[in-house]
């Protein structure tokens, strides 16, 4: 089963931190309080979507007939996401 | 079929793609408008013309689609946030004029050639214009929810900003449409 890896307190939606980390391999746990890489922050089809750009090199022509989109419409995914990454960016500032 | 195709085909299609379907359905409904007796004369007006100049359709649509191409473009310029092709403008709003072609179908009904008479005979004259003018209505307002779509996609301006930019685009480009026209197409 493919589980996701959740980014937001389902109680008060503010974004989570990761407490503890353990090796699977050796049963090692670390723990502490981490801040979530920026990207892991995002919401999975975000995440697929910077994936397939960069396995496009950055080339938003061949994103758009890969997703069956107009340019415009990938373009203008891009720039939402660019604005949700902005945000996240403020906020770690801001619980820093 | 898809409702998404129907009123925003522009989340598909765009760009080159767009002008050249969009110059296709410029020139098919200009040559229905003229067989039809109808002009188009701003970007959301229709009316049926007297004249024996078939080609003045042709002017009409051309006018109006490039006075919104340059009133939009010069819009996105102050108002997007990111850089917009023109490409996407000029083919989008093309494209959108697609509800002209079943408009003019409508309108290819036979009322005497040029004008609605005022001295219909019957009362299912009447009716019968009124069921046309309601179905030409209909089409009017799909034109102008392409268009909308056709701004929004090309743009990526949203909400609020995006209803106020369209509606100052939409009526710049009819005054300045309906003025070169009533100036320059006879």
């Amino acid at each position: 089963m493919n589980k996701k890896l959740p980014y937001r307190c389902p109680s008060c939606e503010n974004h989570l931190k990761v407490k503890s980390l353990l090796c699977d391999q050796c049963g090692t746990e670390v723990s502490g309080l981490f801040f979530m890489p920026l990207l892991s922050r995002l919401r999975s089809e975000d995440q697929d979507f910077i994936i397939d750009f960069i396995k496009c090199s950055g080339n938003l022509k061949i994103m758009a007939q890969n997703l069956k989109l107009s340019y415009p419409t990938v373009r203008n995914l891009l720039d939402d996401i660019i604005t949700r990454i902005d945000s996240i960016e403020k906020q770690q500032i801001e619980e820093k | 079929m898809n409702s998404n195709l129907l009123f925003n085909p522009f989340l598909k299609i765009a760009g080159v793609k767009s002008l050249l379907i969009g110059i296709f359905v410029l020139l098919s409904a200009s040559a229905l408008a003229g067989l039809a007796s109808v002009r188009f004369d701003g970007v959301i007006d229709v009316h049926f013309y007297k004249s024996e100049n078939f080609l003045i359709p042709f002017y009409d649509n051309f006018i109006n689609w490039g006075t919104t191409v340059i009133i939009f473009y010069l819009i996105s310029l102050f108002t997007a946030g990111s850089s917009v092709r023109f490409i996407d403008i000029a083919g989008t709003f093309a494209m959108a004029r697609m509800a002209l072609i079943p408009l003019c179908l409508i309108m290819l009904f036979p009322f005497k050639k040029g004008h609605i008479p005022a001295d219909f005979d019957h009362i299912f004259d009447w009716i019968f214009m009124n069921l046309v003018m309601f179905f030409v209505f209909i089409f009017l307002i799909w034109e102008v929810v392409l268009m909308y779509n056709a701004w929004v996609t090309s743009s990526n301006i949203k909400k609020m900003k995006a209803n106020i930019t369209f509606i100052i685009g939409i009526l710049f480009s009819e005054m300045i449409s309906k003025t070169i026209i009533v100036f320059f197409v006879k």
